[in-house]
């Protein structure tokens, strides 16, 4: 189940960078690309090309992106005044000269106030995954809100999830019920998730105090 | 009306020299002809739960009351004379094979004779829900030797052969095909439209979809969404309640 979740969200990404139009989820994904982008920045200032390198190596397969993609969001950033940079040469090579980029006090705030925010996310959007990957400890009680909230997400689209027909078991009525059970096989990886995430957490406080 | 309802319920278990919280302060209830659906992981405290909501074992905390009546407060016979045909009972499904080489007919029939009645008596009530459940073939096999799909039509006959009012259903999902996952469905859905309230506890969440009411229950902790639904009904509520957190 996880495997297929993570090759779904693969693929959903995947169709954002080939410029396919956009589905709610790619636009979920780009929503998150911008927030994680972000959220790199805030734990430290860096160019295009170790950001990159940087979200890769934290979401894994959850999210694969390129410095194309990353260039665009900082320069959005920086439109926006959520960042700055300034230009270095690169200290390996002195001939070259890179953008390094740092939030600004509005983009620390717009950090902070994402982890305070409560928002419906769709199932398998990425941004509740990259909330968690870059987290430190002092954020752990809105991570745990957070998680709560998605958790109760994904608990209310489970109820929602109705049954196929039972009555009829033709083929329409057999392909929605399998379609309706990719749903809940997803929703059932999330919660399993969320209980990894929120002990793993526990576990840390607990020995950390 | 409220027939089941578990008020700061608690249970531990002794593992060696730890001990394990299997519940934690649950709160519960279901109404007459309700469908309710429990998730939860094998090792979650589930099948516990069921457990004690059936009066088969009593909290160390909390209250488990039926109808009113307190479980912990009756005799073990008074707590198997309401399962036995006082509106309480529960199918556990998941609970390795039958040792028993009792015929199915007779298996199904026996908890019915505690109040009278004679075997003869009790398998005539026996055979009508055996084949309203599409059983009536496994009527004069053994028991210890059903496979694990007509274990659970039995154990799920032997349940409804006591007319109860509600029905506490333990690990359904041990079927082998599409077509006897959709017949059980249909049948608990059947069960709560007829007035049975019904709770189904599962480690699978397919098993579960459009089984009305949705809980987690996950390290002893029982969740549901009921908190969202009040804090949209009463907006100060989450201020004046603290976390929400639901049980």
């Amino acid at each position: 189940v996880e495997a297929r979740l993570l090759r779904e969200r693969t693929q959903a990404v995947g169709s954002i960078e080939a410029g396919e139009g956009p589905s709610d989820l790619a636009i979920a994904h780009r929503g998150s690309l911008r927030r994680l982008v972000l959220a790199a920045l805030v734990e430290r200032p860096a160019h295009g090309y170790d950001l990159t390198n940087r979200l890769n190596r934290r979401m894994g397969a959850m999210l694969q992106t390129d410095s194309r993609r990353v260039y665009e969001v900082l320069e959005a950033l920086e439109k926006e005044g959520l960042a700055s940079s300034v230009e270095e040469q690169a200290a390996a090579a002195p001939h070259r000269r890179r953008r390094v980029y740092s939030p600004t006090e509005a983009g620390r705030s717009a950090r902070s106030g994402w982890l305070g925010e409560r928002q419906p996310l769709p199932l398998g959007s990425a941004d509740i995954h990259a909330l968690v990957a870059f987290s430190d400890p002092s954020e752990a009680p809105q991570v745990l809100e957070r998680l709560e909230e998605y958790e109760l997400d994904c608990m209310e689209m489970q109820e929602r999830t109705t049954e196929e027909n039972l009555e009829r078991a033709s083929w329409t009525s057999r392909m929605i019920g399998v379609t309706r059970a990719a749903v809940s096989e997803q929703l059932q990886a999330e919660l399993r998730w969320i209980t990894r995430v929120r002990r793993e957490i526990e576990e840390y406080l607990a020995q950390a105090q | 009306m409220t027939l089941l309802e578990l008020t700061d319920v608690s249970r531990r278990l002794r593992d060696g020299a730890r001990e394990l919280i299997v519940l934690d302060g649950v709160n519960f209830d279901v109404h007459a002809g309700e469908l309710v659906s429990v998730y939860g992981e094998r090792y979650s405290g589930k099948s516990t739960f069921v457990k004690l909501a059936a009066g088969l074992e009593v909290a160390e905390a909390g209250t488990v009351c039926f109808d009113g009546e307190d479980l912990a407060r009756l005799s073990i016979d008074g707590r198997a004379r309401l399962r036995r045909r006082g509106g309480l009972a529960v199918a556990i499904c998941d609970s390795g094979p039958l040792s028993s080489s009792q015929p199915v007919v007779e298996y199904v029939a026996l908890p019915l004779t505690g109040d009278g009645l004679t075997l003869g008596e009790s398998e005539g009530l026996a055979r009508p829900v055996l084949e309203r459940l599409g059983a009536s073939a496994l009527s004069h096999l053994r028991v210890d030797q059903l496979s694990l799909s007509d274990r659970l039509r039995v154990e799920l006959a032997r349940a409804l052969a006591r007319e109860p009012r509600l029905l506490l259903v333990d690990e359904p999902g041990v079927l082998p095909g599409p077509s006897e996952r959709r017949e059980l469905l249909r049948l608990l859905r059947a069960c709560s439209e007829s007035g049975i309230a019904v709770v189904i506890a599962s480690s699978d969440m397919d098993m579960l979809r459009g089984m009305g009411r949705f809980l987690t229950l996950t390290d002893g902790r029982l969740r549901s969404t009921d908190s969202r639904r009040r804090v949209i009904q009463f907006p100060g509520a989450r201020a004046a309640g603290g976390a929400g957190r639901s049980q």
